[in-house]
Order: C-alpha cells, then structure tokens, then sequence
C-alpha cells in the first residue's frame, strides 16, 4: 500500500462533465511521480483532489492508510504540501514572510508563527540556496527566484509528500534544471515523495520515476519513463506526430514539423 | 529601510493615538490651559463641584469627542486593513460590501419617515448590516464564495440601497433633508458618553477579534486555493473576518455618519512605512487610524467661525493625498 491510494476517483465541477473518472493510483514513499497529460486533460484538478482543495464527487483518498474525508483540514496539509502553478501577487510580503505562512497547519487559528517556524523556514532556505533572499519582497524577485520561494513555501511545513503543478513553467532553461534538481534532492535526501505534473514528456525522462498518463479525466496508461514516453503513447495522447530519439540509454521526443 | 528605523516607525504608530490625545484635550475656541486640567481632572476625582463650565466643556463635549473620533478612526482603518487583505486588494475599503450606503439608507429611512420612533444609530447600523447580509447572500453561489462575486454583489448592493436613498430624499422635507445631508457628510460635532456607548463595544471587542487573527489575514490574502491547502477553512474564515469588519464599521458608522477616505488610506500608508505582514499592518492602522482620525478632528475644530463636518476634510485632503501615495509606492501596488 502507497502514501497516498486513489480508488475508484471521479471528479466534477458542475455535475455536468466528468473531469476525472475512475481513477486509480498509489504514490509510493521516496519516489517521483509525473502526470502527463494534454491541455485540459485533468491533471491539475488531480492534485487538487489529492490536496483537498475540491472535494470528488465519488471515490477515496487514503493517506498512509486514514480515508482523507475523515480527516481535518490542518492534518491533511501537515502531511501534504502544494506548488501551484502560478501565484498572482496580492502584497508585496518578504520572502520571509511569505514562507512562514506555509508553517499554517501547525499555527493555532489566534497564534502566530514563532521562533521555532522561523528556525524551521531559514532552514528550507539556506537547503535551497536562497538565504541571501530572506529580506527582498516576492514582488522584487525574478521567476526562476519566485518557483523556488514557493517550493520553500511548501517545504517549510515538513511535509511527507508534496504536489507540484508544472514546477518548470515559464523558467528558462536554466532555472527548469535547477528547479528540477533541488526536486531529486529532496527526494533522495528526505524521503519525500512527489507527485508533478509536466508539460515536457523529456523532462519526466528525466526526472521521473514512474510517469501517469492522462488523457479526458482518465488514466492511460502507468510505468517507468523508458516504458511509457514512447512514439505510440504520445501520438495516441497529445494527437500530435513526435520524432524519438535515444541518447545514453534515454529516449527523447521531438515535434514533427 | 533599516529593521531599527522599522522598528522606530512602528513605535510611533503605535504610540500616535496617545499623542494626539494629550494636545487635542487643548483643542477649541475656550481655552483650557495644560494646569486648568490637570486641576479639572484633580477636582472631578474627589468630587469638587467647582467651575461648571469648565467641567463641562472638558468632560461632556471635548473627552467624549476625542474618545469617539479614536475609535472610529480605529474602527475604520483595522476593518478596512481586514477588507484590503481578505480581497486581496489594496484600494478596498469600507464601501466594498454597500456597508456605507446601507448605513445611510437606514439612517435617512429613521430620518425621514420614522421620526424619533426608532434611533437614527439603531437603523444606519442594521441598514449596514442588511446591506452586507445581501452581498453575502448574492455571492454566495453553490457554498462558496468567490472574492470577485463579492465584490460585483457589492457594488449591485451599492445600487441598490443608493436609490432607495434617492427616493428617500426626493419626498423629504426641507428640514429633514439637512438633518439628512449633514448626516452623511459624518462629524464627531454632537459626540456624547451615550454615542461611545453604542458604538465603543462593539468597535473595541472586534478590533480586538481581529488582532487575534491578523496572522491569518496574511494565509487569507493568498487566495482561496494556497490558503486551502494551508490547511484553512476559508469559507468559514471569510464569513468570520468579514462579520467581524462589517460589525466594527458598522458601530462606527452608524453614530458618526460617513467619514471617506480615512479606512482606504490608512492601511496603505501603513504598508508603505512598515510593509505588508498583516500582523503589524492590523494593529498599526486600529493606532493609527485612530490618530489621524483626531488630527482631522482637530482641524475641523480649530478653524474659525464655521466647523465643517470632518467627513468633508478627510474626503478633501484624503484624496490628493491618496493619489500622491499610490504614484510614489513601489513594490506590486499598482502592478
């Protein structure tokens, strides 16, 4: 039995459309999973699911055992942290500021963070490198800056298992391998176990240890990178003609053009 | 900015409302001299009944006056400061859920119709409360409540009680509709032991309800979603902060009439001294909302000849002003 079992999950906004249908799956501890999966395809509503920020219309979460619905909101997110995708800006906090709010679940609602929360976040920051930002504002800082504030964010709850929404958007390449190595890191080094979505089927080459295809709300198709990422699989769910080829004992795709 | 200037600038908005309460004591066309009240107070502890006047200028009409403009200064600027973060939005104030023209719905309703049947302070403050209700009522779609539905609810709730008002005032008569006027153009002109009365426990009792949670204003500004998976009931948070904030302006409101500007500028020009964690931004705007509030006063009273309503002042200044701060900020206000 994994971290985190999915039994049987369906998921809808509206009654209307079903965005997620029977989904199966279990995370295993200290490994990488990565969704793939077109535009639209569910991938984001499932970690949504996953983090309890929407409720499924039917099916089970369990995490390390305990069905999720019968959990409290701050027990959940004591053990699982999310990296959404993008941060729209509201104030212009400071870094430090802004990573403590990740240590909430521990907060009681009339408390306010203390001396052991701050400990906890210049932890987080000096292990991703990025001490020295601790007094810029969020606002001030570069993207490739800003994706790792919000990975310390979610690291500063110690969580067993944290869900990344496409980590490498918008980040050069540059930025794309640092964020995806501070991710190995942590994951080798903590026992974390990660779940991400991906646009770029290369870099869950890359990085994962077990990939997930989506395609409509429903699951594909699930194994290793060299087992999943092939011509076939990409064609049948970006609907788009892919070129391979191999390097080292990996397989890259590229468009057809 | 240094953290020891910070740190001086944050003493100084917290200590402001005690200064500006030790010189406004002085403030008024009769002259009291700093001796002549330390002997007034003096007298009034072991019961002398000794220069009436005096007595009287001191303790029915200036204390009670500088008592009742801190509070709804701070009343103000802490429930605009709770506004501003639970909409994630710092050009948000009192007005975003129709609390004001609730208020003055309520009160022009007990003004031109009801009479004295019903206390103008009792209706403006259920009229604001009404008007929020409404909002609440219309954003809430399927059991949640979208910031942006909110707001749009706001401003139809605005409409809405802003024409019941028009209708109000065209069949009002003359005398009625003064009474009416310069009861929305908000004073601290007729403030009594009874007006802090009303509106003092509620006003305090919330802005401290509201301290309690300042740190969660800073979860809460992250939006619904980052919030959640924090570990936040934020449908249950909103309803609690948001009630809280309505109440606490709605006391204010409802004694003095509409100040403008006041809740708006107050937590900006806070961010700007000391930055944006709302664990110091809340207490920082309650003192020194409080503060500003009774240095407008202040110069309301110390004019010659005519008192205009303070509402009037800070709507006049406040304005420019706030425009001058908004183009100096830096740092993702006006992104």
């Amino acid at each position: 039995m994994g971290m985190i079992q999915v039994e049987d999950l369906c998921f809808s906004y509206d009654h209307s459309k079903d965005v997620l249908k029977q989904i199966n799956l279990s995370l295993e501890k200290g490994k990488i999973i990565v969704l793939l999966g077109p535009n639209g395809s569910g991938k984001t509503t499932l970690l949504k699911c996953i983090n309890a920020i929407v409720k499924p219309t039917s099916g089970h979460i369990y995490v390390n055992g305990i069905d999720m619905s019968c959990m409290k909101r701050h027990e959940i997110a004591q053990q699982i942290s999310y990296v959404p995708q993008d941060h729209k800006t509201s104030f212009p906090y400071t870094i430090l500021e802004f990573i403590l709010l990740g240590r909430a679940p521990y907060i009681g609602i009339f408390s306010v963070p203390g001396r052991k929360d701050i400990e906890r976040c210049h932890e987080v920051l000096d292990s991703l490198g990025i001490r020295n930002l601790s007094d810029s504002l969020y606002t001030e800082i570069s993207g490739g800056e800003r994706k790792l504030v919000m990975i310390a964010r979610a690291l500063s709850a110690s969580p067993e298992i944290l869900l990344l929404d496409e980590p490498t958007a918008h980040l050069d390449i540059k930025h794309q391998a640092e964020v995806l190595r501070v991710i190995k890191t942590l994951v080798r080094n903590r026992e974390t176990t990660v779940l991400m979505t991906l646009h770029d089927p290369n870099l869950a080459t890359l990085i994962a240890d077990r990939v997930i295809l989506l395609k409509n709300g429903r699951l594909l198709n699930e194994g290793s990178a060299k087992e999943i990422i092939t011509r076939d699989n990409i064609r049948r769910i970006y609907d788009c003609e892919v070129l391979t080829f191999a390097y080292q004992d990996m397989v890259f795709i590229y468009p057809e053009s | 900015m240094a953290r020891e200037t910070k740190g001086i600038v944050l003493f100084l908005l917290y200590a402001s409302p005690l200064f500006f309460c030790i010189t406004s004591v002085f403030v008024g066309p009769y002259s009291l001299t700093p001796a002549e009240i330390v002997d007034l107070i003096g007298k009034r502890i072991i019961c002398s009944g000794q220069s009436v006047t005096e007595q009287a200028i001191l303790f029915d009409i200036r204390l009670p006056r500088i008592i009742l403009a801190l509070l709804t200064g701070c009343a103000l600027s802490a429930s605009s400061a709770c506004f501003q973060a639970t909409f994630r939005n710092p050009l948000v104030s009192e007005y975003i859920l129709g609390i004001s023209a609730g208020a003055a719905f309520g009160a022009s309703l007990s003004i031109a119709t009801l009479g004295d049947e019903l206390p103008v302070q009792l209706m403006a403050f259920a009229g604001g409360i009404a008007a929020v209700l409404l909002t609440y009522g219309m954003a809430r779609i399927r059991g949640e409540t979208q910031t942006l539905s909110l707001v749009l609810a706001g401003i139809i709730t605005n409409a809405i009680f802003t024409g019941g008002n028009y209708i109000i005032r065209y069949f009002a008569e003359p005398e009625q509709l003064h009474v009416l006027i310069v009861w929305l153009m908000g004073s601290f002109s007729a403030a009594s032991w009874k007006d802090i009365s009303y509106s003092g426990p509620f006003i305090i009792a919330g802005t401290v309800f509201l301290y309690l949670l300042r740190w969660r204003l800073n979860l809460l500004s992250m939006g619904d979603e980052e919030a959640k998976a924090f570990g936040i009931n934020t449908e249950k948070m909103k309803i609690v902060l948001l009630g809280t904030a309505t109440l606490v302006t709605a006391a204010a409101i409802s004694v003095v009439g509409i100040i403008g500007w006041i809740g708006l500028m107050v937590p900006h020009i806070v961010r700007l001294l000391i930055g944006s964690d709302n664990r110091r931004v809340l207490p920082a705007s309650a003192t020194f909302g409080a503060a500003l509030m009774l240095m407008a006063d202040d110069a309301v009273r110390m004019a010659k000849g005519v008192e205009l309503p303070v509402g009037v002042l800070t709507t006049i200044i406040g304005a420019p002003f706030f425009a001058y701060l908004i183009r100096k900020s830096r740092g993702g206000v006006w992104e």
